[in-house]
């Protein structure tokens, strides 16, 4: 090599490297203006893609709306106290009888496309929502007879017969309204048209979404930032060491990530969402221990409520004995959390005709913390003789395990919450929901289910749901270990977010503190 | 020539044939409902049976692989379980990252391992050379995610000198994509450089021994000229080897470091696709895979007869 060749390389290098590392010592910011400010985009690192299809009518599960919130309006709203009220529909009415919903859609709401919001396109989003190839929401609309739109911005839908849930469920995503220009769209599973404060204006599945804000929101007073990306970080760990690093502005973290991300020297928010227990869901068949109440009692009196809180998930998580927190409008007052008691447990095991002991197989995913939960509990059963085969493996081999095959006796998890709690009931205790593989039937408890399902106010609904928590603690179908904290990592203080009744995390208001 | 190249070719497509029953079977045989990821956790009996039904996943095994296969010929890749994505725009959307971080990964073992084995070739058995063999034993047995992570530990975290994770395309921020790019590529390329300057090292001396370098320095030619023009294009046909099979690793690797720099790379797709049981996604995948390696290996065995028509 020539001595001027040499020189050219080393210039060459240099150059290089100093292009490279400009900007060492200073954070990699998500954010491409000055943070302090509300004009800041704000990138937040979730947990999940969600299953990568955000079609209301088709995402399935309940962590896809996350991503539908930011973009999709619903017709009605839902607050903590269970009470329905007005979104794009300005007003509604609901007959004596409980037969006839009359919507009143707000004027001049205009879709991302520039499409208006009729009771035609209404119309259209529930018909392809009751009949559409793929829709997942069927069951919304089972008691719906008839859909009618007298005018431009009336909606009548008759309902076979009284469905208190069918108003929450306008409230989720049966009401989130898709523009009528886009229904028949192929990729609108990956390119979102709704009416909601974000558009979508990039999108790679299974990486990010990014929304900007829709500048003909028919919400004046919305507030939030400009520019909204979440980047799915599946990996817990990747997730702290992101936001550690300044990549992302937000990190959703798990239970047990709190001191870790305060030792990195974050701010970490917890929320409390109401509707999340983390389970030991049951197999509960015929012919198997756990069909009996009196096992499933020594079961739940065994665990360690307090223990598995405070050891495993730093006390991000309240022991308790329902489904919901108990400040929740469907939850009972009376319940109480179960206090760990081995002798009790063997006591009953035993006057159940199990003095031996029994052997059961539990399944969690591999992932933190959840296989850890799943150890400690079968550790606490050892302790009053039942044999765990412990079965940790990924997501879909657990699911399908437990819900699909039916091969595996309980399994250890987060329920993911529901906007109505006749949702989660029917998926819990129906003998056909997901989450009872043993089709497990307790009438008593249906019979409070059905008249919640059909009670004609709010305060009805609420007495029959609390009585049906109590009854499925008194009998332990399914056991509820704690209610979940939601936990969050900031580099700068945020204000707008919050959380649906579902207890999802709603970004769709998020900015940075001024 | 072109005979050899038409067997390759039809071998290929029976390896390729091979390759996509052993993977269809295989996904199609893991325990898991892409149905209950699809519906989510209220669904019913009558939901997860319509969409058993709509996707197929109700019909035999035998005739599903074979209305994949029959897409194939035409054309048509497929569209993902779960969305309307298609296996086509799914990987469009993604190669660009993997052959980036392939490419500088390779280009960096080759270059670096090269002239690590150049060096290490001028005196064996010296203590640089019994160095530089200590460091390859280390770079081959180290594993990539474990040097990634650790990569991370000290120049994004303790030193915050580079990011952790993450890719931005060239085109949006080209100073940005260097700095995601940099830790990757060194994680990824670290086994080849020390495989590479290994044979290298080997080639070369075992080259450089022969009688027509003897006859080379007898003519009086200058040392530096016959190791760079003589003795490393002859000694040049094992490394190619290698190289073409670090392509293969490379792949391989690839999904570990996209995982732990978090790139939306093929390999991240390759391993969602597994994860959720998108059995489509999965074929479309290795069949591209699949394809890449066999080129890269007809590629190898063609460059023979450019490096020594001798050999060949």
């Amino acid at each position: 090599m020539t001595r001027l060749s040499r020189s050219v390389l080393a210039a060459t290098a240099t150059v290089a490297s100093l292009a490279l590392f400009a900007g060492c010592g200073s954070s990699a910011s998500g954010s491409d203006a000055d943070s302090g400010s509300s004009s800041a985009p704000i990138t937040v690192g979730y947990s999940t893609d969600g299953g990568q299809n955000y079609d209301p009518a088709k995402a399935g599960n309940q962590y896809v709306s996350v991503y539908l919130l930011p973009t999709y309006d619903s017709l009605l709203s839902v607050d903590d106290a269970g009470e329905v009220g007005a979104s794009l529909a300005e007003s509604f009415e609901l007959s004596d009888d409980g037969k006839t919903l009359t919507l009143h859609l707000r004027q001049g709401v205009k879709f991302h496309d520039g499409a208006e919001l009729t009771a035609d396109a209404v119309k259209k989003n529930f018909e392809r929502s009751m009949n559409g190839e793929g829709s997942v929401l069927k069951a919304d609309f089972a008691s719906v007879e008839s859909i009618d739109a007298p005018d431009d911005s009336t909606v009548v839908i008759e309902l076979e017969n009284r469905d208190a849930a069918f108003l929450s469920a306008l409230a989720d995503r049966a009401g989130m309204m898709i523009s009528p220009d886009a229904l028949d769209s192929p990729d609108l599973d990956l390119q979102p048209v709704g009416a909601g404060p974000y558009k979508v204006t990039e999108h790679l599945p299974g990486s990010s979404i990014t929304y900007e804000k829709f500048d003909e929101y028919w919400n004046p007073d919305h507030a939030g930032t400009p520019k909204l990306t979440l980047k799915m970080i599946v990996d817990p760990e990747a997730r702290l060491r992101a936001i550690s690093t300044g990549e992302i502005d937000i990190a959703a973290l798990g239970q047990d990530q709190g001191a870790a991300a305060e030792q990195a020297g974050l701010s970490v928010t917890a929320m409390e969402p109401m509707t999340m227990p983390l389970m030991i869901y049951l197999n509960m068949k015929e012919g198997s221990p756990l069909n009996d109440p009196q096992v499933r009692r020594a079961i739940s009196l065994a665990i360690d409520r307090q223990g598995i809180s405070e050891t495993i998930l730093e006390g991000n998580c309240e022991p308790t004995g329902q489904l919901f927190t108990q400040d929740y409008w469907a939850a009972s007052p009376e319940v109480q959390v179960p206090e760990r008691d081995v002798d009790e447990a063997k006591k009953l095991l035993a006057e159940a005709g199990y003095a031996d002991g029994f052997t059961m197989s539990l399944s969690a995913i591999s992932a933190a913390p959840y296989r850890v939960i799943a150890e400690a509990e079968a550790a606490q059963l050892a302790e009053i003789g039942i044999d765990v085969d412990l079965q940790i493996s990924e997501p879909t081999k657990v699911v399908s395990d437990f819900n699909g095959q039916k091969t595996t006796d309980a399994y250890t998890s987060l329920w993911p919450g529901a906007t109505d709690p006749a949702k989660t009931f029917a998926s819990l205790y129906q003998p056909t929901g997901l989450f009872n593989p043993g089709a497990y039937e307790d009438e008593e408890l249906l019979s409070l289910l059905e008249e919640g399902r059909s009670a004609a106010t709010q305060e009805d609904r609420a007495a029959a749901y609390a009585k049906a928590n109590e009854r499925a603690a008194d009998q332990v179908v399914q056991i509820p270990i704690c209610s979940s904290k939601a936990l969050r990592a900031e580099k700068a203080p945020v204000t707008g977010i919050g959380l649906t009744a579902a207890g999802t995390v709603d970004y769709s208001e998020i900015s940075i503190e001024e | 020539m072109a005979r050899e190249i038409l067997t390759r070719l039809l071998s290929s497509l029976l390896v390729l044939w091979l390759v996509s029953v052993i993977v269809f079977m295989l996904t199609a045989l893991i325990p898991g409902d892409p149905a209950l990821t699809i519906l989510g956790e209220n669904a019913t009996p009558e939901q997860i049976a319509e969409v058993h039904a709509q996707l197929g996943l109700d019909q035999p095994l035998v005739a599903r692989y074979f209305q994949w296969l029959t897409a194939v010929l035409s054309g048509d890749l497929g569209q993902s379980l779960f969305s309307s994505q298609t296996v086509a725009g799914a990987i469009a959307s993604r190669i660009t990252p993997t052959v980036e971080l392939i490419l500088f990964a390779l280009v960096l073992s080759l270059l670096i391992g090269t002239a690590v084995g150049v060096i290490s070739s001028i005196r064996p058995r010296s203590v640089l050379d019994r160095a530089i063999q200590t460091l390859s034993s280390v770079g081959i047995a180290v594993p990539n995610f474990w040097l990634g992570a650790m990569l991370i530990a000290i120049f994004s975290i303790s030193l915050a000198w580079l990011p952790s994770g993450d890719y931005t395309a060239f085109g949006d921020d080209p100073q940005r994509w260097a700095r995601n790019l940099t830790l990757p590529v060194i994680a990824l390329a670290a086994g080849g450089i020390a495989e590479i300057a290994r044979q290298s090292r080997a080639s070369l001396i075992d080259v450089q021994e022969m009688e027509f370098v003897r006859t080379l320095k007898a003519k009086g030619l200058d040392p530096v000229t016959i190791k760079l023009r003589h003795v490393l294009r002859s000694a040049m046909i094992p490394v190619v080897t290698v190289a073409g099979l670090q392509v293969n690793r490379l792949f391989g690797l690839s999904v570990l470091i996209e995982a732990v720099f978090r790139i939306p790379g093929i390999g991240s797709l390759l391993v969602s696709s597994v994860f959720t049981r998108d059995i489509v996604m999965v074929q479309g995948t290795v069949l591209l895979i699949t394809c890449v390696v066999i080129a890269v290996n007809l590629v190898v065995d063609l460059s023979y007869r450019w490096l020594n028509p001798k050999t060949v």
